[in-house]
């Protein structure tokens, strides 16, 4: 039914979206839409179900109930709409997932060479042109693990930019770093934001979500709490959950 | 507060029950077994080899045990190479005796020989080194009733020719222990090819293309002890007390060995026989039946001169030698491929082909076998050649097509075309029976052939038994587990006589059948090290995979497999090790390898028990690969160690 339906109403488009873990009732009921360039902030407390949300709009996991359209195309089991949806859909991993057996170019030119068939030197430059972006074109005949954490995290944006996807996903990328590196990885996704590009990040970088984010996203036992604007969210959001949310992590 | 949110919590939560998939029994079918076609495909095809392979077993075993199917018995196997296994028979039921008759042409007559078996199995498989036997086949005596044991081979009767003990006695030999009666006494012997008739005459008879000196195994007699002494007074150079013997042994009958020489392309027990017993040689002295134990005190260590002077027999075993420049063809190939790789990578290749290119120069320096030097220098020249051509040109592609086709090549190099082109006087690529194989070249193909298949396949493997489809993983986990339960030697022993059974007539010669063996032997282990490297890859590198677009098999080939191997390569380089040396059992069945060959020289009465010297060289030369290819295991670990998380 939603296959053939052009979603004018947004580039992600959720309606009761469930999922189980076994018995565990991970995801209850999310419905979201998100406009081409906008930014969303997704919070909530730990076992919240973020991760896994934002997991199954790439298919990394699978829902069992509702819909999900990216694009105009809805994740089934059809294996081809899978493919097609990742490689419109970049993803940065809060372990920044990078292939140490790589070097930092390869690591960036591997999806565009194998899956955009694009030729070697074609790739090699875009990559260039995007480790310059990221702030590290110098690290390019590296290993990741010869990399700070913020390097390795900007790499793998680097890496996600690379299939030049028309939206990014960011599972707490910056929870893995160092609290000196976070400034250089957040500063990458302003400048993406700034672009245009549409994002879906978690992140308890509450004033990153408050400059950048479009609308905040509020997740609690697996379900939308809240969806607001920052302003409204930080100064008088509407639920209690949220309040007492805040209340413990800002401080 | 905290208490608050609890409470709240609960309230609002709705508890669902997850969708439930169709369940039970049919429901985990259709959702694993059919739920797309290919996986239904899938399904059906490892039904069908579950199925083949199990009622070929089960077919084995189940005629082997049945008493109604034992006349049925299949014991005979055509052509060249003979294994007897009726352990079933034996160990079940009694068996009173097994008559064999056996046809061979080449030699002027046919051999008709009577075995009274009192072992569980014959292997005869040293008839074919010398004769080749057309058919053979067999009557079993079994409580008392006589049964004719069929070809189950060749599905047909094959005419029973009721031998007459009385009429000739030979001795037949090779690694054969038999047993036949001679005047109602039993006599074992076991040895090469010699032949004695009843009165002791030597009958001379074809030994086929034997190359010099090379002496398949001793002769031990285990004569009536009148008829022994008959055979000393009418042979002059047979040494013999009798009334030590008696003494020692308190027996009638003798225990003797015989070991002998042949010269050139005829052997004659008569010149060459040399009957060795302790008390009168000084070389030797005799031990138990069968076993010579050498008083190695008197020899010395000093007969290095073995080495050199049965180099071609150890290095290719009885390779034909009038086609040995094949041998060296194959080799030149390697070299220059050696070389093109040298020239085009760097580093460890390099420094491979340069280690291998200074051992070749100093060997061709070394004094080996005349007109040899030239052959070996002629290797370092050609890899030179190569690497100058590989610096200057990079021809990468067209190396790694070299490298890929050079096995190909080397086999038809080495077992050849046809005997018949470009003409039957002089043809350019005469065949070679795979037989012919052995020393170092054997040990080499078994052991390269081993290593490049059981990769892949082993790959394949613990990727297979990874997979989602239950069909795969039920199939591979089977494999594994069972072959991973059986040793080496009885893969070996099932590959000679289960194959026929799977391929029925189809003749799979000896060493491909070893190949087979070693491989799905080594494919075993090899699959469930990659699965420990498989396993030590987190799932973060697959879902990195996918984010960026990636197909299952490229997340898979291109991200996880690289780094799972390299995180197991002591583990495979070890395997590879074990399986080189592991290529020394298929002595056991048969084939000349390296070290049967070094025995086998230690057999020769010219070299007689010269142990010391072979077993070192031998231990030298297995050494040296073995640590060559675990030296190259480290370098190519520090060389990839460069970005280790
Ligand atoms: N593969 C899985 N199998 C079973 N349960 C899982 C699995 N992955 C996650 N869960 C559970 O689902 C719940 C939601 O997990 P999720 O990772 O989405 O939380 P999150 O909101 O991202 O939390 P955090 O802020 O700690 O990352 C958790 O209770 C977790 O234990
Ligand atoms: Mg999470």
């Amino acid at each position: 039914m939603a296959k053939a339906e052009k979603s004018d109403e947004g580039i992600i488009v959720c309606r009761e979206v469930n999922k189980w873990f076994g018995d565990f009732h991970v995801l209850r009921g999310i419905s979201v839409t998100v406009q081409k360039g906008e930014v969303i902030v997704i919070c909530g407390p730990s076992g919240s179900g973020k991760s896994t949300f934002i997991r199954t709009i790439n298919r990394l996991e699978e829902h069992q109930k509702g819909d999900i359209i990216v694009d105009g195309i809805e994740l089934s089991n059809d294996l081809r709409n899978i493919d097609a949806i990742r490689s419109e859909v970049g993803m940065v991993f809060q372990q920044f997932n990078l292939f140490p057996h790589l070097t930092v170019k390869d690591n960036v030119t591997l999806a565009p060479i194998w899956v955009r068939k694009q030729r070697k030197s074609e790739a090699e430059a875009l990559a260039m042109q995007l480790l310059e972006r990221v702030g590290i074109p110098e690290q390019a005949e590296k290993y990741p693990g010869q990399l700070s954490g913020g390097q390795q995290q900007r790499v793998a944006i680097a890496r996600a930019l690379a299939m030049q996807p028309k939206i990014m996903l960011f599972d707490e990328p910056t929870s893995a770093l160092d609290p000196e590196m976070i400034k250089e990885v957040l500063d990458v996704m302003k400048e993406l934001a700034e672009t245009g590009m549409t994002m879906l990040v978690v992140t308890h970088e509450m004033g990153f979500a408050r400059e950048v984010a479009d609308r905040i996203i509020f997740f609690d036992y697996g379900q939308l709490v809240e969806e607001n604007t920052p302003e409204n969210f930080f100064n008088n959001p509407e639920h209690d959950r949220t309040k007492l949310f805040l209340s413990q992590i800002l401080h | 507060m905290a208490n608050n949110l609890d409470n709240r919590s609960l309230e609002s939560v709705n508890v669902e029950k997850p969708p439930v998939a169709t369940g039970g029994v049919l429901g985990w079918l259709r959702e694993n077994l059919f739920n797309t076609w290919y996986n239904a495909l899938l399904t059906f095809l490892g039904l069908l080899l579950i199925y083949v392979s199990v009622t070929g077993a089960v077919g084995f075993i189940i005629d082997g045990l049945d008493e109604e199917f034992l006349p049925n018995y299949q014991l005979s196997i055509q052509d060249q190479n003979l294994v007897l296994d009726f352990g079933d028979i034996q160990s079940r039921f009694k068996v009173d005796e097994v008559i064999f008759t056996i046809e061979h042409s080449g030699a002027s007559s046919p051999i008709v020989t009577t075995l009274n078996n009192s072992e569980s199995s014959v292997v005869l498989g040293a008839f074919s080194e010398q004769i080749k036997i057309s058919s053979i086949s067999a009557q079993i005596k079994l409580n008392g009733n006589q049964y004719q044991l069929v070809d189950r081979v060749a599905k047909q009767k094959i005419d029973i020719q009721v031998s007459k003990p009385e009429l000739e006695v030979y001795i037949l030999g090779g690694n054969i222990g038999v047993e036949y009666t001679v005047d109602g006494e039993a006599t074992a012997l076991r040895g090469p090819s010699t032949l004695l008739n009843r009165d002791h005459q030597v009958e001379d008879f074809e030994l086929g293309n034997m190359d010099e000196n090379i002496v398949l195994g001793n002769v031990v007699l285990n004569y009536e002890l009148e008829t022994l002494y008959q055979l000393v007074e009418s042979e002059g150079q047979l040494y013999l007390s009798v009334e030590d013997f008696q003494r020692r042994f308190n027996s009638t009958k003798i225990f003797a060995r015989v070991d002998y020489l042949l010269d050139g392309q005829t052997g004659s027990i008569r010149e060459n026989i040399k009957i060795i017993e302790g008390f009168s040689s000084p070389r030797l002295q005799l031990g138990t039946v069968g076993n010579l134990s050498v008083d190695h005190m008197s020899l010395g260590f000093n007969h290095w001169e073995v080495i050199p002077n049965n180099l071609t027999l150890l290095m290719v075993g009885r390779f034909p030698r009038d086609q040995l420049e094949r041998v060296w063809f194959s080799m030149y190939l390697v070299a220059l491929l050696l070389g093109l790789s040298a020239g085009i990578w760097p580093g460890l290749v390099r420094l491979l082909a340069g280690v291998s290119g200074a051992a070749t120069v100093i060997l061709a320096f070394l004094p080996f076998a005349p007109g040899v030097q030239f052959w070996i220098a002629g290797l370092a020249l050609v890899g030179l050649g190569g690497f100058a051509l590989g610096y200057f040109f990079q021809l990468r592609r067209l190396v790694i097509w070299g490298w890929v086709l050079s096995f190909p090549i080397i086999m038809v190099l080495l077992s050849g075309v046809s005997n018949e082109w470009p003409n039957a006087e002089d043809p350019v690529l005469s065949l070679v029976n795979t037989r012919e194989w052995g020393g170092l070249l054997l040990t080499f193909l078994l052991a390269i052939v081993g290593i490049v298949l059981s990769f892949p396949i082993g790959i394949l493997l613990a990727l297979g038994r990874r997979s989602k489809y239950p069909v795969i993983s039920v199939f591979c986990v089977l494999y594994i587990e069972i072959i991973r339960g059986v040793p080496l030697i009885t893969i070996l022993f099932m590959s000679r006589i289960l194959m026929p059974l799977f391929f029925p007539g189809f003749q799979i010669e000896e060493v491909i059948r070893a190949m087979v063996g070693i491989t799905m032997f080594s494919a075993a282990y090899m699959a469930e090290n990659v699965r420990g490297g498989l396993q030590s890859i987190p799932s973060g590198q697959f879902e990195a995979g996918y984010a960026v677009g990636l197909k299952g098999w490229q997340s898979m080939f291109l991200i996880v497999l690289p780094q799972a191997l390299r995180a197991v390569i002591p583990a495979i380089v070890g395997q590879f090790i074990a399986l080189f040396k592991d290529t020394t059992l298929v002595s056991i069945i048969g084939l000349l390898d390296f070290l049967r060959i070094a025995e086998s020289v230690a057999n020769n009465s010219n070299w007689l028990g010269l142990w010391y010297e072979l077993l070192a060289f031998t231990a030298l030369v297995y050494w040296v690969f073995t640590f060559g290819m675990s030296y190259v295991s480290r370098r190519i670990e520090t060389s990839l160690g460069v970005g280790t998380r």
